[in-house]
């Protein structure tokens, strides 16, 4: 894989770091503006990806970390324990959805939509990193408003919030009278 | 009415509705309200009978399902000339249930993600770094706002553990030039010059400083050694008290 020598110094701080970097922290290490460098990371993004590599680059929200290739994984497995934890259940991942696409959102509102009290399903979420308080709503009792954390986009393999797929629209679509 | 399905198979009283919704292909313009009561409640009926936890939300929709089937067969109202015309309750219903649906359906999606992204593998953040990127940008004050006396405490203790296990004690202790290696019998006479000097001494007072764990191990079979030829005796007061080593009457033997 021929990088230059900057990609390389890219590549070396994302090796040692470990966890996302930011943009502006990558460009000031490489002197170079933040677009150049985004440029750099796009490539060097491709080419692992182009050559098959072990390791992939990926961002979340404008910051870039390293990460293992998909298809090792049934080797690693075998070396590592890997702590992932079990898959969620179709309550979690329900209130998930709704959180993810409403945010911030407040409980009652979730409980509102899915028509089932949402408190136990919120708490094990928070434990798990994949939602966090981000505000209060200006209401009576002040709530709390949820809204997803980074983790929640390194789980799904999203880069972003908007990245997330677009809600499906029933086709029935209105059916009030007019 | 034969029951199918259980109701611990739902996530909740939208989901249950769904599932009849699809199964009898009823067009959501037009729910037949009875029919679908019916329904309802025959399955929750028949989770009452085996005392199911977790009902509530089940038996309010039921309810406000009821509510909605007396409401449709009660005879309308004429119009009075200011009032608007009532929503049909079950407009409100549809609305709920479109929008459960959604989110059912993005929570699948949402579980293709997962599985997907569970064979990805990240490397957690190396501690030792966290020092380098705290410096970024900010002032002293900002930079040691939250940390305490017992971080400042607990990383001095790290920084000393580190720099014993970095150390290697062999080789670090260059200040006093020393062999490397004893013999037993060395030992052995330097014990007896001891003894001679001074009647008594303490086990810990035979030791140098710097000595290294090979020194200490071969002066400790010296002394044995001289305890079995009786040159020195050795006692202790209390347990785990100090050893005390005195002269003991045995044969000198000659250097």
């Amino acid at each position: 894989m021929k990088l230059n020598e900057l990609e390389a110094v890219l590549e070396a701080i994302l090796f040692l770091s470990g966890d996302a970097v930011s943009l502006s922290v990558l460009a000031d290490a490489i002197h170079m503006d933040r677009a150049t460098t985004k440029a750099m990371l796009h490539q060097m993004q491709q080419q692992y990806e182009q050559e098959g590599r072990g390791l992939r680059l990926v961002e979340v929200e404008g910051a870039y970390q390293l990460c293992t290739a998909a298809k090792c994984y049934e080797y690693l497995k075998t070396i590592y324990h890997t702590v992932r934890g079990q898959a969620l259940t179709e309550s979690l991942l329900e209130t998930l959805a709704i959180i993810a696409y409403r945010q911030p959102i407040t409980r009652a509102q979730v409980e509102e939509i899915r028509g089932v009290s949402a408190e136990h399903a919120i708490r094990k979420l928070q434990d798990r990193g994949l939602i966090e308080e981000v505000g209060k709503l200006d209401a009576v009792g002040r709530p709390i408003l949820y809204g997803t954390t980074q983790d929640f986009l390194r789980y799904f393999g999203l880069s972003s919030k908007e990245a997330l797929p677009p809600l499906e629209e029933e086709p029935f679509g209105d059916t009030s009278p007019e | 009415m034969e029951v199918e399905v259980k109701l611990e198979q739902f996530q909740g009283p939208f989901s249950l509705l769904y599932h009849l919704i699809e199964k009898n292909k009823i067009d959501l313009a037009d729910i037949p309200i009875a029919q679908i009561t019916d329904q309802y409640l025959a399955v929750v009926q028949e989770a009452q009978s085996r005392n199911l936890d977790g009902m509530s939300e089940f038996l309010v929709m039921a309810a406000t399902l009821l509510e909605m089937k007396s409401r449709l067969l009660l005879p309308k109202r004429a119009k009075e000339a200011d009032e608007t015309e009532e929503e049909d309750p079950r407009e409100a219903l549809v609305r709920k249930l479109l929008e459960y649906k959604k989110f059912q359906q993005a929570a699948q999606a949402l579980r293709h993600r997962e599985a997907e992204a569970a064979l990805v593998c990240f490397k957690d953040e190396d501690p030792a770094l966290l020092q380098i990127r705290q410096q970024e940008d900010r002032g002293m004050e900002q930079w040691l706002s939250g940390v305490t006396l017992e971080d400042l405490y607990h990383a001095f203790e790290e920084v000393c553990a580190r720099q014993e296990r970095k150390r290697d004690h062999r080789r670090s202790t260059f200040h006093r030039i020393q062999r490397d290696t004893f013999t037993v019998e060395e030992k052995m006479d330097y014990l007896r010059d001891l003894l001679t000097l001074s009647k008594q001494m303490t086990f810990g007072e035979i030791f140098s400083h710097h000595a290294t764990k090979e020194e200490v191990v071969i002066t400790f079979l010296a002394l044995l050694e001289l305890m079995k030829t009786k040159e020195a005796t050795v006692g202790q007061t209390s347990p785990f008290g100090e050893i005390v080593i005195r002269k003991g009457g045995g044969t000198n033997e000659a250097k």
